[in-house]
Parts: structure tokens; C-alpha cells; sequence
């Protein structure tokens, strides 16, 4: 059991208008690379966001670490602290330089010291190329620069797995790579991951597991080869045969 | 001589509960409005008049100490019956409908109500009023004789700004009491009286009802000072002093009037002073009132912001909305009077805190929604950012959201600076000397109302342009970062 991050049970997330994920069962596994993939409007993204509870679960359950979270038997900041976070928007702090957006949250949340966050924030910086900008504002960087400081500001909290709400969507096509190396980098350094992407090429080489969602259900759980190449189901054989 | 209704009838209820604290000093604190020489009215920076001669006399006799306040007319008899003062002096004329709110001492001079016209007037006699556009002293019992009995007159807030006007032809005639009358007939030679009184009357001081045994003491003396001769000597004096004054500017052309009217509004007996001392008042009630106005602001919009966001603290957030409600549905004169009158009827405060507090309150309520604007235009994406973070809802306000919102608030916070600045100008309504009140003063001892507003107008001016300044550096500092 000591390997499971996630443990997703009944989930259940209503909308006076509609039902966004109808009883949802998941396993996410210290790790594991899981994208979630599947046609708009099917729940990926909301699904994303009840696993740090930015949107709060109609009814189920989930645990994080065997921790019984949506009973409140974790605090919320605790659970944020350890479970990172990137957004289609990047989501960077415009008021703040790219060196405060990263050290900002260890320093505040008390995860490390002043001078420790500091330095940690110029190895990632320096890792992904881009430690001349650290003292620039966001507005100043390009896409690409921009989703790369948001992994790294994920990061630089140390988080037990990352959630990416598709970040390459708002990119230019030329900027797509870049993000993309980075998170195939990470994946292969072992960090749990779960990626809500339309990159369904990138899904298949990098993902250990594929989740297939439509109507906020999962239709399809398994390998790249059983969900992407040779799906038997025909409603996920219908949207790939769209997609790639 | 006056009356004023409408105020004695908001406030009276209030007034009632809020006049019982007063505490026994040997202090006499006695109000007055002081544009009515000669009765009272501001020479060398301090209130003169028959008047304050009168009570000033005979609160040493009984062993007081007195303490003279100025403020609007309409205020004084509403501070005697509250409490905030003991004695009313301020050429108060005995009416029955006065005699409700308060207990009028024996009366001391016996006075007229008078007509004043131009010289090229065709008004002749009392006939020929009809039709014609009074003037008259808001409140005062030519006010109210002129409503009942002629028309509705047009109602200036003092006599020497009624009777501009009717230089400058706004009106046709000022009825007015007989003694500022003599005053200003000796001062502008282009003006006469019609020889019959409008009407005639008594003056009296007005002491609470409470005070009962003020009342008697304080007869006891004037009885005895009119007995002796005294009182008569008193009013003679300054109906003498009174028609010495100089006559203003003989006719010199433009220019040398301008010069002659500048002299007389600036130079002389260091009037300069009204408006420099009135300047400070301003900015001081400007600079305290924007800090709490920020305060409360920034409190409020948070508040509100949470509890829309979280949807907890429900009873801040009505007490948010209720304060809103009311400060942005009542004007901000009428604010200044409650917290004056009501909230500080009992309790003697420096006045310059009191128009701080009344603007700063009144202030909050705007940028607590400029704030709140702010707030809610800064992309929600940002405190989801925040939180993923595991920063707690404060720290991201306080981190991201509240540093941005600012931001973009800044140029509407401005504007709000500038509009409070502006509004402190009714703090004379309570009698606090600010920039336009030292205006009104002079303007109420010169009956020059052109330089006088106009050097009034140029300093506001002036302030609000280098605020304007400093908030665009502001601004642009804060534009660097992007």
C-alpha cells in the first residue's frame, strides 16, 4: 500500500446543469506516468482538479499516502504542499520575478529556508537553461519559458507527484518541445505524474498508464498499446482514429 | 431673530439622548455663528462681538471659565438643547417655536428686521416688495417672516454672502437684522435702507432646558448689568467700532481695484492667515481621512472578497454590505453632522478628528468597492496558482492577489483621493475652519466674494494637481515590474 499516492474512490463531482465525473474509481501508484486523455468536455480536467481538492468532490472518497483527505483528516494547505500543480495558463505571478515566483511558496510555507529556496531555485533555474532570467518579470519570457519556470516553481515545493492540466495547450506549436522534454525528463527521473493532454503521441511514448475518459467515467485503463493502438472499445477506437 | 427647522428636526431625537453626558467643569462653553457683527463675528483671528462681550462678562462674575465655538447657525441652538454647549449666544431672536427647544434669557436688545436695497433700487417702501427676489440669511427670522408672509426668499448662508448678492444683482432686496445692517450700509456706499422695519424683535441667549439653574444665575447678572448701564455701553461700543470700519475699494479702475481688493482681502489684519491656517486644516483632514478611508477600505473589500470566494463570514459580510449601503446612500454633510452631533454629541473631541473619522469613514466605502473591483478583475487563475502551492487563502491574498489588484486599482483610488480632498470643504459645517471656511471668513468681513473664492479654488487646484503628479509616478513605478 506504501506505494500508492492516489487512491480514488467513487468519486462523484455534480453541476447543477451536469454530472462532470460520475463514479470514478483510480489507482495512481509512486511513479507511475498516467496522462488522462479523451474528448473535451469529458471530465479530465475536473477530475484534475478534485485530486488537490480546487474543486471539492460531490460525494467519494480520496486518499492521498493512506490519508483519508476529502474527510478533512489532512489539512487542505498540507495536501497542496505535496501534490504540485501546472496550469494551461502557466498561472505565473506577474508581480513578482521569476526567482520570487519559485522561492515564494517554500519560503512562506515554511518548506525551506530563505537562503535554502533561493539556491534551490537557481539549480532548477540553471537546469532548465533559463537562469539569466532571474530576475525578469513573466511578462518579459515566451510561452515556453514561461510553463517551464510554472514546472519549476511546481517543484521547487518538492511535491510527491505533479498534475498537469494540458500545458501545452496555450502554447505555439515552435514552444510545444521544449515543455515537452522537460516533462519526459521528469518522467524519467521517476516522478509520479498525471498529465491531462490532447498530445496523444507524447502520451504514448512516455505514459506507463493511459486513462481514457468520456462523460465523466473512465471507459478505458491501461497501457499506451491497449488504449492508443488497439483499442476494442469502439467509442475510443472512433476518437483516436480522429486524433492521430 | 432665527429659526431652523428642518435640521432641529432630524437631529432633535438624537440630540435628546446624546445630551446627558456633560461633565461639570467650570468651564462655560458657549457657541455662536460669528458673521453677525456686530453681535459676533472673527476680528484678528478671534470671535468679538456684543455677544461674547456679554456672556464673556458675566461667566467671570459667576466663576467660569469661557470657551467660545463657532459654527454654522443652524447648529447652535441644536448644541445647547444636546448638551455640547451651555449657553447659545448668537443674536438669537425670542420665538415661540424656539422657546420649545430651549429656555431664552431675558432679552437684551431689542431688534429689527430691516430691508436693504441698491441705491438705484425702485423699492421705496414695503409695497413694492412683492415680486421682487429677497434675500435673506438662511434660518434667521427674516427667513422665516419673509416665507410666511411674502414669498419664498432666496436663503444665503450668511448675511455678508446675501448681501454680495444683491451687489452683484443675484438678488433685489436682503432683508436682514437692523445693527449688521448699519454695518454694511456704512462699508458699501452703494446701499440704502427703506425707513420702515420689516419687523421687530427681541434678542435673547438660549440656555438647555436641563439647565435651569444656569438660566437663573446667568439672569440674575444680566438683570443687574442692565440696571447699571452697562449692557447699553457694551452695544454701544461696538455699533461704534463696527461703523468705523473702512469703506471697500473706492473705484480705481480694474486693475487698481484688483490691487486695492487684493490688499484689503489678503493684506489687511494679516487675512492671509484665514486661508493658511485653513490650508493645513484640509490637508491634515485629507491626508488622516485617506489613511483610514485605505484602512477600511482594504478591510471591507477583503472581507467581502472572502466571503464571496469562500462563501464563510456571512455576518461580516452583511455588516460590510449594510455599511456600504448606508455611507454610499447618504450624502457625506450629513454624515459629518450624525458623527459630530450624535456619535460625539456627549464627548468634547477635537473637531479636526471628528471630520478625519466622518471622511475616512465615508471614504472606505468607496474604495472598499475600488478595492473589491480590483480584486475581482485579477484572473482567478492566479489564487488557484497560489493555493496549489499550499499557500493558505490569507497569504495568497495578501501575496498575490491584493499587490495586483492594487495595481490595477490605483487610478480609480486616485480619483477617489481627489474627490475626498474636494469634499473636506463641508467640514465648516461643523464649524472646523478648513480651507474654504477661512475663505468664508474673509469673504464675511470684506463682502468681496470674487478674490476670495478665487484664491480658494487656486489652492485646491494646485493640491489636487500635484497629486495628480505624485499618484502618476506612483503608477509608473509600479508599471516597471511588468
Amino acid at each position: 500500500m506504501s506505494d500508492v499516492i492516489f487512491e480514488i474512490r467513487d468519486l462523484v463531482k455534480r453541476y447543477p446543469a451536469l454530472t462532470a465525473i460520475d463514479h470514478v474509481d483510480c489507482d495512481i501508484r509512486k511513479g507511475e506516468v498516467v496522462f488522462i486523455v479523451g474528448p473535451s468536455g469529458s471530465g479530465k480536467s475536473t477530475f484534475l482538479r478534485c485530486l488537490n481538492l480546487l474543486e471539492k468532490p460531490t460525494s467519494g472518497k480520496i486518499f492521498f499516502k493512506g490519508k483519508y483527505v476529502t474527510s478533512g483528516e489532512m489539512r487542505l494547505n498540507a495536501l497542496r504542499r505535496q501534490v504540485g500543480m501546472v496550469f494551461q495558463h502557466f498561472n505565473l505571478f506577474p508581480h513578482l520575478t521569476i526567482h520570487k515566483n519559485i522561492t515564494l511558496a517554500p519560503v512562506r510555507t515554511g518548506r525551506a529556508s530563505a537562503s535554502e529556496a533561493s539556491l534551490r531555485a537557481d539549480a532548477l533555474l540553471e537546469r532548465i537553461g533559463l537562469l539569466d532570467k532571474r530576475d525578469v518579470y513573466p511578462n518579459q519570457l515566451s510561452g515556453g519559458q514561461k510553463q517551464r519556470i510554472a514546472i519549476i516553481r511546481a517543484l521547487a515545493m518538492e511535491p510527491d507527484v505533479l498534475l498537469f492540466d494540458e500545458p501545452t495547450s496555450a502554447l505555439d506549436p515552435e514552444m510545444v518541445g521544449e515543455v515537452l522534454s522537460l516533462m519526459k525528463d521528469l518522467a524519467k527521473e521517476g516522478m509520479t505524474m498525471v498529465v491531462v493532454t490532447h498530445e496523444i503521441g507524447f502520451a504514448a511514448e512516455v505514459a506507463d498508464r493511459v486513462i481514457f475518459m468520456d462523460q465523466g467515467k473512465i471507459l478505458l485503463s491501461g497501457t499506451p498499446d491497449e488504449v492508443i493502438h488497439a483499442p476494442e472499445n469502439p467509442r475510443v477506437k472512433e476518437f483516436f482514429s480522429k486524433v492521430l | 431673530m432665527m429659526k431652523r427647522f428642518f435640521f432641529l428636526l432630524l437631529f432633535a431625537a438624537a440630540l435628546c439622548i446624546a445630551g446627558c453626558g456633560k461633565q461639570e467643569k467650570p468651564k462655560l462653553v458657549m457657541v455662536t455663528n460669528a458673521t453677525f457683527p456686530p453681535y459676533e463675528y472673527v476680528a484678528n483671528q478671534r470671535i468679538e462681538g456684543i455677544d461674547p462681550h456679554i456672556v464673556r462678562e458675566i461667566a467671570s462674575r459667576l466663576g467660569y471659565e469661557l470657551v467660545i465655538q463657532d459654527m454654522s447657525f443652524d447648529a447652535v441652538i441644536a448644541a445647547v438643547q444636546s448638551g455640547k454647549a451651555d449657553i447659545a449666544a448668537s443674536g438669537l431672536t425670542v420665538t415661540d417655536e424656539r422657546k420649545k427647544q430651549i429656555n431664552f434669557t431675558i432679552p437684551y436688545v431689542v431688534a429689527e428686521q430691516v430691508v436693504i436695497v441698491k441705491k438705484s433700487s425702485p423699492v421705496r417702501t414695503l409695497k413694492d416688495l412683492k415680486g421682487k427676489r429677497i434675500g435673506v440669511q438662511h434660518g434667521t427670522t427674516g427667513d422665516t417672516f419673509v416665507a410666511k408672509n411674502i414669498c419664498e426668499p432666496e436663503r444665503f448662508s450668511t448675511g455678508p454672502v446675501a448681501v454680495a448678492a444683491l451687489l452683484k444683482d443675484k438678488v433685489d432686496v436682503v432683508v436682514i437684522d437692523n445693527e449688521p445692517a448699519q454695518v454694511f450700509l456704512k462699508q458699501r456706499r452703494e446701499l440704502r435702507l427703506l425707513k420702515e422695519p420689516l419687523t421687530a424683535e427681541e434678542y435673547a441667549f438660549a440656555i438647555g432646558k436641563h439647565n435651569k439653574e444656569l438660566l437663573g444665575r446667568f439672569n440674575k447678572e444680566l438683570e443687574k448689568m442692565r440696571n447699571s448701564g452697562e449692557l447699553a455701553g457694551i452695544i454701544k461700543h461696538y455699533k461704534d467700532l463696527n461703523s468705523q470700519s473702512s469703506p471697500v475699494a473706492a473705484d480705481n479702475g480694474y486693475w487698481g481695484g484688483i490691487k486695492e481688493s487684493f490688499k484689503l482681502n489678503f493684506v489687511k489684519d494679516k487675512r492671509y492667515l484665514y486661508l493658511l491656517n485653513g490650508f493645513w486644516v484640509t490637508v491634515k483632514v485629507s491626508f488622516f481621512a485617506v489613511l483610514l478611508g485605505i484602512v477600511i477600505g482594504f478591510g471591507t473589500a477583503i472581507i467581502r472578497s472572502a466571503a464571496d470566494q469562500t462563501g464563510k463570514f456571512k455576518l461580516a459580510d452583511f455588516f460590510c454590505r449594510l455599511y456600504l449601503t448606508v455611507i454610499r446612500g447618504t450624502p457625506v454633510v450629513v454624515q459629518l453632522l450624525i458623527i459630530y452631533f450624535v456619535i460625539f454629541g456627549a464627548v468634547d473631541v477635537d473637531k479636526v478628528i471628528v471630520a478625519i473619522i466622518a471622511f475616512g469613514i465615508n471614504s472606505g466605502a468607496y474604495v472598499a468597492e475600488i478595492i473589491r473591483g480590483g480584486i475581482m478583475s485579477i484572473d482567478k487563475g492566479q489564487m488557484e496558482a497560489a493555493r496549489s502551492l499550499g499557500l493558505s487563502y490569507w497569504q495568497s491574498m495578501r501575496e498575490i492577489i491584493l499587490p495586483q489588484a492594487f495595481k490595477t486599482a490605483l487610478p480609480s483610488l486616485g480619483n477617489e483621493f481627489i474627490v475626498l480632498l474636494k469634499e473636506t470643504s463641508v467640514s465648516g459645517y461643523i464649524a472646523l475652519q478648513d480651507l474654504t471656511k477661512g475663505g468664508d471668513i474673509i469673504r464675511s468681513q470684506t463682502y468681496d466674494a470674487f478674490l476670495p473664492l478665487l484664491a480658494v479654488a487656486a489652492i485646491y487646484l494646485a493640491v489636487v494637481v500635484l497629486l495628480g503628479k505624485l499618484l502618476e509616478c506612483l503608477e509608473k513605478r509600479l508599471k516597471r515590474n511588468e
